[in-house]
């Protein structure tokens, strides 16, 4: 396979994972309107170790435009929240990730992302929906958020540390680069 | 017998389908009237006109096939509006200790409710799985779509064979699996893991073609006027006073 068809491959195959897991989460009771456990992010915290930058926010955009899809959300503020939160949460796992990286696990980068995405969700519910009263929802928000990032970067850490898929696909996308 | 029953009710229901179809429109027009019908549900600032377009979305959606979930709209409307409560405006129309009920900022979140939750259908209604977006990224996204359908196909897999696509319940079976499974989920979890992504990655061949398009219509201009007349009628509610 060529190695431009291999990576939109991946990026297909990784973007479907974080399709079937925002649609899992979209099943699961929330107490919170737009609360969001953030499972969709995995397969973009798992894909750090071997997506480039550019590889990384095509992967957004693909999550945050097949979610729209699947969901039936394109046209609708969720859409937005969705959007921001994506955005925000990918670059501040890519930036951490690639600065950071000695320091800070899987875990570490998941709850940086979580909270920049927790962040722009925030600010865009104060600005669109519930005005001030927003910040009233910042606490439990960002403390949820927080516990399911570090379950999530738990089970990023484990799975990208004993992955044969993961292992392969950082050999053959630096094979590609080279 | 209960075949040739079966086969008739299979019939009524293609037939249903087609004909619903063929009144919705192409994907493309579908989408397009998607767009033109969000501003006038933005711009809509009389509440019983505006609750009138969701309930017409709604019915549109479901119309279409996709499914209708009255818990999780309840849910996500009396959280708007509480959250619009906090914030008091207008005529006081009820007190309980420091809290008040003002006619305003009731008006305000069932109008956002209203807006949010019509927003969704008017999304679910009109993005259909045959919609083909142009461009690389177009291409991308049907790829998105084929392995996703691959991930989640689990009905597919009991009757179109076990071996290969007896993988594609996997995700389930990691997830929800009973009792001997359960041990699976804490002991090899990573390890099906890696087996699904390999497997579906593999069998998939790049020259498999993208989900066939749907919602495809053998009249398609009977779609274009229905869609024609449904953004019609909501552009001249904008201008209808009550």
């Amino acid at each position: 396979m060529k190695s431009a068809t291999r990576n939109y491959d991946t990026l297909a195959l990784l973007g479907a994972c974080s399709l079937f897991l925002s649609t899992l989460e979209f099943l699961i009771p929330k107490p919170i309107p737009f609360m969001r456990l953030g499972l969709a992010n995995l397969p973009i915290l798992v894909s750090l170790s071997f997506l480039s930058p550019g590889q990384i926010i095509s992967l957004t955009v693909i999550k945050i435009v097949g979610q729209g899809l699947v969901n039936g959300t394109l046209f609708s503020y969720v859409f937005l929240f969705s959007a921001s939160g994506s955005f925000a949460s990918s670059l501040v796992m890519l930036v951490s990730y690639r600065l950071l990286r000695k320091g800070l696990s899987l875990v570490g980068v998941g709850v940086l992302g979580s909270l920049a995405s927790n962040g722009a969700q925030l600010f865009i519910s104060r600005y669109l929906l519930f005005g001030e009263s927003a910040w009233l929802l910042a606490p439990p928000f960002l403390a949820l958020g927080t516990v399911t990032a570090l379950i999530l970067g738990l089970f990023a850490e484990g799975f990208t540390a004993s992955s044969r898929w993961v292992e392969r696909q950082v050999a053959l996308f630096k094979e590609g680069s080279s | 017998m209960g075949g040739e029953a079966g086969c008739t009710v299979q019939g009524r229901f293609q037939l249903k389908k087609l004909a619903l179809g063929t009144i919705f429109g192409e994907p493309k027009y579908r989408f397009i009237a998607g767009l033109l019908l969000v501003p006038s549900l933005l711009f809509q600032e009389n509440l019983y006109i505006k609750a009138f377009q969701v309930f017409l979305f709604i019915l549109l959606s479901s119309l279409s096939g996709k499914r209708f979930r009255l818990l999780p709209n309840l849910m996500i409307s009396t959280g708007i509006i509480f959250m619009n409560l906090l914030t008091p405006m207008g005529r006081v129309l009820f007190s309980l200790g420091g809290f008040y009920l003002t006619a305003g900022a009731l008006g305000v979140g069932i109008s956002k409710a209203l807006m949010l939750i019509g927003l969704i259908y008017v999304s679910r209604f009109s993005v259909t799985r045959g919609l083909s977006l142009p461009g690389e990224f177009g291409g991308i996204i049907a790829r998105v779509f084929y392995y996703f359908e691959e991930l989640t196909a689990r009905r597919g897999g009991l009757r179109k064979g076990k071996g290969r696509r007896a993988q594609k319940g996997h995700f389930f079976r990691l997830l929800f699996g009973k009792s001997g499974e359960g041990n699976i989920i804490k002991e090899n979890l990573f390890n099906e893991l890696d087996n699904l992504l390999f497997s579906v990655q593999e069998t998939a061949s790049v020259e498999d073609p993208a989900p066939p398009p749907g919602g495809s219509s053998d009249n398609p201009w009977l779609g274009r006027v229905f869609l024609t007349l449904l953004i019609t009628l909501n552009w001249v509610l904008l201008f209808f006073r009550i």
